[in-house]
């Protein structure tokens, strides 16, 4: 039984790809014009570890050199080059939409804290459904407010975002910003500036990444 | 647990700016580590706790999304007090269940770490 | 009559023992946020922690997907790991892009049911 495609990045550009894949295995350009998907062949697909993570990610960050790249999520495979050029084919209009998106930036990743006060005595047990359901509004909008404060700052600095959820954490504050690879540096400045300046809130930030999360819709 | 972490490479750090000690940081860490490292621990009893670990944080997930979707609701003005009053009951008594199921499994508020033993550690 | 006071006590006393839970749990969370932020792991780690955090969030949750003729080059194992980040991850998206989702007839959240 043959190996499987592994493929990496899908782009625009005419370009050869930069470095290898995985392995160090060659890699090939797999035409479905105007597009083409950036790939390598594997006998065996990779194992899921940190050490195999960072070296797809070094991969696709030698790819960003080609032009304008949507990055595929790990572990993308294909039995045939045939199936890949079907599917680019297919989806040709949203690709080539996403990679206009993603031309000349790159993605930001956000990270903030609110820290807890610790107080000696637990807030009073509310009296009623309707008390319980105040206090907690009053604790969604004081985290609202905090998490604006980071936001809109960075959100002015980038060309898109994904904005912050609230997942079970609430304190954590996560968010992806889409920014010009000439405005990285500004970026990170602000993002120090406001971890500084912000009381009681931790900010820290990575990148530059490939744009993995605005290669679908995505936000303004 | 700290010797495991002095195990990673050098060089994988892609920090821009600011500061990274977080404390939720850390916990998010240790339930990552599992999946990536084959856990070969087939103690039954960790796969118990762990898949009743794997319930209690999927429905303190639905939990707070649905508190919050009612709060919304109640901001947009679209319920009556006496609805309100009873949402808000339920919410007590489903946070009151899972501090109880909690304090049961013996698992902390911030801990809600998933380890289903030979499937490693979600989340 | 004596029934009634015997209720009441009852009453008082569940409700002392929730206060005296609440403030454990409330002095247990405090304690260990405290304790963590003290716990001095040096920022080298701290580093290293969140880039990688952010590799995985990008790795697995992101990227184009495809479809079709698809093996995910991962073990089954980890097919577990990678849908529940998915489940996750859609979780915050329908929040972000849904907003109110209950439905039209109105939340029915039944006590008795839990």
């Amino acid at each position: 039984m043959s190996g499987v495609l592994y493929v990496y990045a899908i782009t625009d550009s005419l370009a050869q790809p930069r470095g290898t894949g995985l392995g160090e295995v060659p890699l090939q350009r797999i035409e479905s014009r105007p597009l083409a998907g950036i790939a390598s062949e594997h006998a065996v697909p990779p194992e899921l570890d940190e050490k195999v993570l960072w070296e797809h990610e070094q991969v696709v960050e030698n790819l960003m050199s080609m032009g304008a790249i949507l990055p595929l999520r790990f572990g993308s495979s294909v039995e045939h080059a045939e199936a890949l050029i079907a599917m680019l084919a297919e989806r040709r209009e949203e690709f080539l939409a996403a990679l206009e998106r993603v031309r000349g930036a790159v993605e930001i990743s956000v990270r903030a804290e609110v820290s807890v006060d610790p107080t000696e005595e637990p807030p009073p047990r509310p009296q009623s459904g309707t008390a319980y359901l105040l206090r907690r509004a009053e604790e969604e909008r004081r985290e609202r407010d905090a998490a604006e404060l980071v936001h809109q700052p960075l959100a002015a600095l980038a060309r898109g975002c994904v904005p912050p959820a609230s997942t079970h954490d609430r304190r954590q504050f996560k968010a992806a910003y889409l920014v010009e690879e000439s405005g990285v540096e500004a970026f990170g400045n602000r993002v120090g500036e406001l971890n500084t300046d912000l009381e009681g809130v931790r900010i820290s930030s990575t990148g530059p990444w490939p744009p993995y999360s605005f290669v679908a819709g995505g936000s303004a | 647990m700290s010797a495991r972490r002095q195990t990673r490479p050098a060089r994988h750090s892609k920090l821009l700016a600011g500061d990274p000690d977080f404390a939720p940081l850390g916990d998010e860490l240790e339930r990552l580590d599992g999946a990536l490292r084959r856990r070969v621990n087939a103690d039954r009893e960790n796969l118990e706790k762990g898949l009743a670990q794997l319930v209690l944080t999927l429905i303190e997930l639905l939990r707070q999304l649905m508190e919050r979707q009612a709060l919304r609701r109640i901001e947009g003005d679209s319920l009556t007090p006496d609805e309100i009053e009873r949402l808000g009951e339920t919410f007590m008594l489903l946070e009151e269940r899972m501090n109880e199921l909690k304090e049961a499994f013996e698992i902390e508020d911030e801990d809600l770490n998933l380890d289903l033993g030979p499937l490693g550690r979600l989340i | 009559m004596s029934e009634q006071r015997e209720q009441m006590r009852r009453r008082s006393e569940e409700a002392a023992r929730r206060r005296d839970r609440d403030r454990d749990a409330w002095r247990k969370r405090n304690e260990a946020s405290r304790e963590r932020q003290e716990r001095g792991v040096s920022r080298a780690l701290r580093d290293r922690d969140v880039s990688l955090l952010d590799l995985v969030d990008r790795l697995l949750d992101g990227g184009v997907v495809i479809h079709g003729d698809i093996t995910l080059a991962v073990a089954d194992v980890d097919l577990i790991y990678v849908g529940l980040r998915a489940l996750i991850a859609s979780v915050e998206t329908i929040e972000r892009d849904v907003g109110i989702s209950l439905s039209a007839s109105g939340p029915s959240l039944k006590a008795s049911a839990l």
